[in-house]
């Protein structure tokens, strides 16, 4: 099954621009996605766009969208009763291991995926997460309780200060790892605030993965459009969740 | 077992070659596919200038047939050919799919790919609209002979693959005529036009309502036009490409008088590790029926021809 149907139960706005929308499925829901992992959500004479699933029960489907232009313009503004198409799960999401400590960048609306891992973490033996959120001011912060409800240590980040750490997520990151220690860091947000986390991991010696965005069409390794330039991989069928290792081949032709 | 295989003058060290518009236009995809065991590679089409392709959706599949339209979106061809020079360091030919609105594009684009590096140049003959004429390119014979010429003559010595569609009453016309401008092989073929519904939301499963199937439902079609195509051009090289998933599907090709299959569509499913597969299945297919190589195998007289 190529397409599995859903309609659209509620959508909520969370900030300006971000909406949480849920849907319900009519058929055969999609098999279980992990933390990262993504699928295609089709909204007819629209388009289709890449999602991370943020949450998913049995029949429901819940979404974390910001509008960006193109199709999720229109994602955004879907109203209850509306049916869409939705392909996936897709990618490779986020490893999680038992006893690790967690450190989690999200930036603006790449929360969901980290928030999924979250979840998932909550029922892992031995883990620990610290959950940061930034953004540029505290209007456009959400789900900070879904977090905390979860059971991770929240802390939040605003460029002018209006909550939080004063500054970018990376520093406040950069704070944390000189203060304790961790064993992970996971980062899910703008491609600057990826390679920023990066560097912060190499620095302090930390496994890091990252979750990406690109061009992606086909979402099976079919179009190429989304290769991660000089690594031969493709975000589809590989990422959108890259270790530093998978990318630092990159720089080498690998 | 010896399975390397002459293609024209390209020298394949297997007959199992990616087919165009895979793997983007990037060196670090095409030499993924040369390490996985894919023997050459075909680039996705290049055309002179940026293209944007079409936006999502553009792919569909079902377990019988994929269905697509992508739209050809590309850097262009001056962005594109430091790509080639860096695909070509492992040795293997690399072949770039040329397009064209225009002759002059076909002809300007293919002496840049050739002029940097590029092994050989696959003529993309089914381009929707050209000088305005509003049919498909490729099902004029007279247009494909045009076309070939200058290409031909703007690329010197490089073998030159005309890449014929099937929306056409006849390929062989379509065959001749490229081989009479001066092709030096053909691949065959393209996908074949169609169209797919979803019917839950009613609405086309592509932006662009229509698109080019390929995949299993294409692979009878692809080995006919091969066999017509073979009958036809008894000594010209031909590529079969068209829902090669596993190696009877080459098989087939081969007994149509293939003398490589290109894989594509595949992929999706098998990943790029289809290559490695496609060579150890042929290898213990060959070993089993006592052949000595593959060229053995493909030289056989058969009687359908």
């Amino acid at each position: 099954m190529w397409y599995h149907h859903y309609r659209v139960s509620s959508n909520t706005q969370l900030t300006s621009n971000i909406h949480r929308v849920v849907l319900e499925s009519t058929d055969t829901p999609i098999s279980k996605a992990k933390a990262g992992e993504f699928v295609m959500l089709y909204i007819p004479a629209v388009g289709e766009l890449p999602l991370s699933v943020f949450k998913q029960k049995e029949e429901e489907l819940h979404f974390v969208i910001e509008d960006y232009g193109g199709p999720s313009s229109r994602a955004v503004n879907l109203h209850k009763g509306e049916m869409v198409g939705v392909r996936g799960p897709y990618g490779r999401g986020f490893t999680l291991k038992q006893n690790t400590n967690y450190l989690l960048l999200a930036g603006g609306s790449g929360a969901p995926p980290l928030l999924k891992f979250v979840e998932e973490a909550q029922s892992t033996p031995g883990v620990s997460v610290t959950y940061l959120l930034g953004a540029r001011s505290a209007s456009e912060l959400f789900l900070l309780d879904e977090a905390r409800s979860m059971g991770a240590r929240v802390m939040v980040s605003t460029d002018d200060g209006s909550m939080g750490y004063k500054g970018l997520i990376t520093q406040l990151a950069e704070k944390l790892l000189s203060e304790a220690t961790y064993d992970a860091l996971y980062a899910c947000g703008p491609e600057q605030m990826l390679l920023a986390a990066m560097g912060l991991a190499k620095r302090f010696g930390v496994y890091f993965e990252g979750s990406f965005v690109r061009d992606v069409r086909c979402a099976v390794g079919v179009c190429g459009l989304c290769v991660m330039e000089g690594t031969g991989r493709l975000l589809c069928v590989d990422g959108p969740v890259f270790s530093l290792h998978e990318l630092e081949a990159a720089q080498h032709g690998g | 077992m010896n399975i390397s295989c002459r293609v024209g003058n390209l020298i394949l060290q297997s007959p199992f070659v990616l087919a165009s518009g895979i793997a983007g236009n990037e060196y670090s995809l095409l030499l993924r596919a040369l390490r996985s065991g894919a023997s050459a590679v075909v680039t996705k089409t290049i055309f002179k200038d940026e293209r944007n392709g079409y936006l999502p959706p553009i792919y569909y599949e079902s377990p019988n047939y994929s269905i697509n339209a992508v739209g050809l979106p590309g850097k262009g061809v001056y962005r594109f050919l430091e790509h080639i020079r860096r695909a070509k360091t492992l040795g293997k030919p690399v072949i770039v799919s040329v397009g064209g609105t225009s002759i002059e594009e076909y002809s300007s684009v293919a002496a840049a790919v050739a002029k940097s590096g590029a092994d050989g140049v696959e003529i993309n003959l089914s381009c929707p609209h050209v000088e305005g004429t509003g049919t498909e390119f490729g099902s004029d014979p007279e247009l494909v002979r045009r076309v070939v010429e200058e290409v031909k003559s703007a690329v010197g010595d490089k073998p030159v693959f005309a890449k014929l569609t099937p929306n056409t009453h006849s390929i062989e016309e379509l065959g001749l005529a490229a081989v009479e401008a001066g092709a030096d092989g053909l691949t065959a073929v393209n996908t074949l036009r169609g169209m797919v519904f979803d019917p839950v939301l009613e609405e086309p499963v592509l932006s662009n309502v229509y698109g080019g199937v390929s995949g299993r439902a294409l692979h009878p079609v692809a080995v006919y036009c091969v066999y017509a195509l073979r009958k036809a051009l008894p000594h010209t090289p031909i590529f079969g490409v068209g829902g090669v998933y596993e190696v009877s599907d080459a098989l087939d090709f081969f007994l149509a008088g293939a003398d490589a299959v290109q894989v594509g569509t595949s992929i999706s499913q098998r990943g790029y590790g289809v290559f490695e597969e496609l060579k150890k299945d042929l290898v213990d297919y060959l070993e089993r029926k006592g052949y000595a190589s593959f060229e053995e195998f493909v030289r056989k007289k058969r009687r359908w021809f």
